[in-house]
């Protein structure tokens, strides 16, 4: 297998900052690391011809990994059936909006999800931002759209607020 | 409050504050690369069969003319130029594909796949369509987009051949569920991005079944403890399963475990579990079997695949009430009998019959016990209560069996 000196470099340089883009991706940190290998592993094939400026494709094609994800089948045991009721604490009283948004976040598809990231976390354009998801300018717009509206009446969300209000 | 843009940023950056370290990345890649080769080296050659089928249904109806057909010019239409038509049958799933032969500019283009399933049961799974086309793909933004609305569809991102001239890039259905001997029909619709020139020509279409998403392909932890009597890394021309059994407890064996006790107010704080075996894979050798026919072999005992096992652990679902939670992973052996045409690594002589049983493992099993219950009887949860507190109900469960 070849050898790329400057994919070391790289990985250990530009790591963290793909990492943070893979875990609002992903939305965990366990899948951030895994989707972050699988893109890093389909760009080494090609390092040879990435020249002097990887970040661009490696980016992307982190994205469009996300993107094209199933994610793994988990099959999941379920040991403790249907959990009983607990009368001594209201669940969602206390949690917090922020923690709402997030959770709220992970309802998103796929696609919105990537452009909240792309246009918020990453500061990018529109229009940068639709040519690494290879959309128009106008579908981030509606996508970002679409995800905002979403969050605004997430059902969890809304009732949170409401409570909020109430109290 | 309200969600403005400036919340979402601040949240965003927040959540990703703290980045965990793996000093072990760039090794970790290396390795998915040569296993990620092992499965083309086996998945790429089912496909190009395919592609020459597809190819050779065109091409030869054309060999008894007396003049060659001419190629009419490029149009804007959606489907322009002559059509590729070819079909193939994987695992008695058959597929009839057609599509343009080649495609100009950024002209969008149709895929129409009938798909029919010749086996006696249900099947559930999903087609790719991949275009075989020549040249690397010269930048990230080269990729081709799906525009059917009618179809849901994912972009597929399939795999550059080993010659590095050519490359498959495609597309893939939404799910397909098909009751034994039950056809349908999908329309895959590509456009390419706008910032490219122009689409080489489309050499041939390569339908692949799908049965579980290419990416979970991955046999990130496959491994086969032993091989009886031949080396383990032998090559198999031919690989037939005739039987796989999947171990439950005793031999299930617990892999990675979290701990928490949560209280409804805040965000768990999982921290990893002491005591837990540094390893559950004895020894791992490279798996240069057919994989995809090992795959498929199992999934003939209504199994998905094997491999996975690492320290994975499930997706932790923030509990919504105050207890102590125990998440655990673990591995299910499997003993799979076989026999094949196979030649050990690096032999030069023919391959030759081969059987025996290889003892590999599957990883998906897990979940989140709540400490204050009483787990399963023979269940991996039981093992993963040996993490619960002391005196909690599901700890003395562990204690008892």
């Amino acid at each position: 297998m070849a050898e790329w000196p400057e994919f070391s470099d790289f990985v250990a340089v530009r790591s963290p900052a793909l990492l943070r883009t893979a875990y609002l991706l992903t939305g965990n940190w366990a899948s951030a690391e895994d989707l972050l290998q699988t893109a890093l592993a389909k760009c080494w094939r090609r390092w040879g011809r990435l020249a002097d400026n990887p970040e661009p494709y490696v980016h992307a094609t982190l994205v469009n990994t996300f993107l094209s994800w199933r994610g793994r089948k988990w099959n999941d045991e379920v040991p403790t059936g249907e959990l009983p009721e607990r009368l001594d604490a209201d669940p969602t009283a206390a949690v917090d909006e922020r923690e709402a948004v997030w959770q709220a976040l992970s309802r998103l598809p796929r696609r919105q999800r990537a452009v909240v990231v792309l246009r918020y976390f990453e500061d990018l354009s529109e229009a940068e931002t639709a040519r690494l998801l290879g959309i128009s300018t106008g579908t981030v717009k509606s996508q970002s759209s679409k995800a905002l509206a979403t969050l605004r009446v997430d059902d969890d969300l809304r009732s949170d607020r409401a409570r909020n209000e109430v109290g | 409050m309200t969600i403005s843009e400036q919340d979402l940023r601040e949240l965003l950056r927040e959540r990703s504050d703290v980045v965990p370290s793996s000093p072990d990345r760039v090794d970790a890649v290396k390795q998915r690369v040569r296993r990620q080769r092992r499965i083309e080296a086996a998945a790429v050659g089912a496909g190009l069969m395919a592609a020459l089928v597809a190819v050779a249904a065109v091409v030869a109806p054309r060999l008894g003319d007396a003049s060659p057909t001419p190629v009419p010019p490029a149009t804007q239409s959606a489907t322009p130029g002559p059509q590729v038509t070819g079909s193939a049958t994987y695992d008695g799933i058959r597929m009839d594909t057609s599509g343009p032969a080649t495609v100009h500019g950024t002209t969008p283009f149709t895929v129409t796949v009938t798909v029919t399933n010749t086996t006696p049961q249900e099947w559930r799974g999903a087609v790719d369509v991949g275009v075989h086309r020549p040249g690397p793909r010269p930048n990230a933004a080269d990729n081709l987009f799906i525009t059917s609305p009618a179809a849901p569809t994912d972009h597929v991102d399939i795999a550059q051949l080993p010659d590095g001239l050519t490359e498959l890039d495609g597309v893939r259905s939404g799910d397909l569920v098909l009751a034994a001997g039950q056809t349908t029909t999908v329309t895959l619709g590509m456009q390419r991005a706008t910032t490219t020139v122009a689409h080489p020509d489309i050499h041939g279409w390569v339908p692949w079944i799908n049965g579980t998403p290419i990416d979970s392909l991955d046999p990130s932890g496959f491994s086969i403890v032993t091989v009886d009597p031949r080396d383990p890394e032998a090559t198999c021309a031919s690989f037939d399963v005739s039987s796989a059994t999947e171990k439950r407890l005793p031999d299930q064996l617990l892999g990675a475990a979290t701990a928490t006790t949560a209280a409804a107010t805040a965000t768990p704080d999982w921290t990893e579990v002491p005591g837990l075996p540094a390893s559950f894979a004895p020894s791992v050798f490279g798996a240069d079997v057919d994989l995809v026919t090992l795959i498929d072999g199992l999934g003939t005992f209504g199994m998905e695949g094997v491999g996975g096992a690492s320290s994975n652990k499930p997706d932790l679902t923030a509990p919504s009430y105050a207890a102590t939670f125990v998440t655990y992973a673990g591995i299910s052996p499997v003993d799979i009998t076989f026999t094949g045409t196979c030649v050990d690594v690096d032999s030069t002589v023919a391959p030759l019959p081969m059987s025996g049983v290889l003892h590999t493992y599957r990883s998906d099993v897990g979940g989140i016990l709540d400490c204050a219950l009483v787990p399963p009887a023979r269940s991996l949860a039981l093992v993963a209560a040996a993490y619960c507190p002391a005196g909690s109900r599901a700890r003395k469960a562990f204690q008892a069996s």
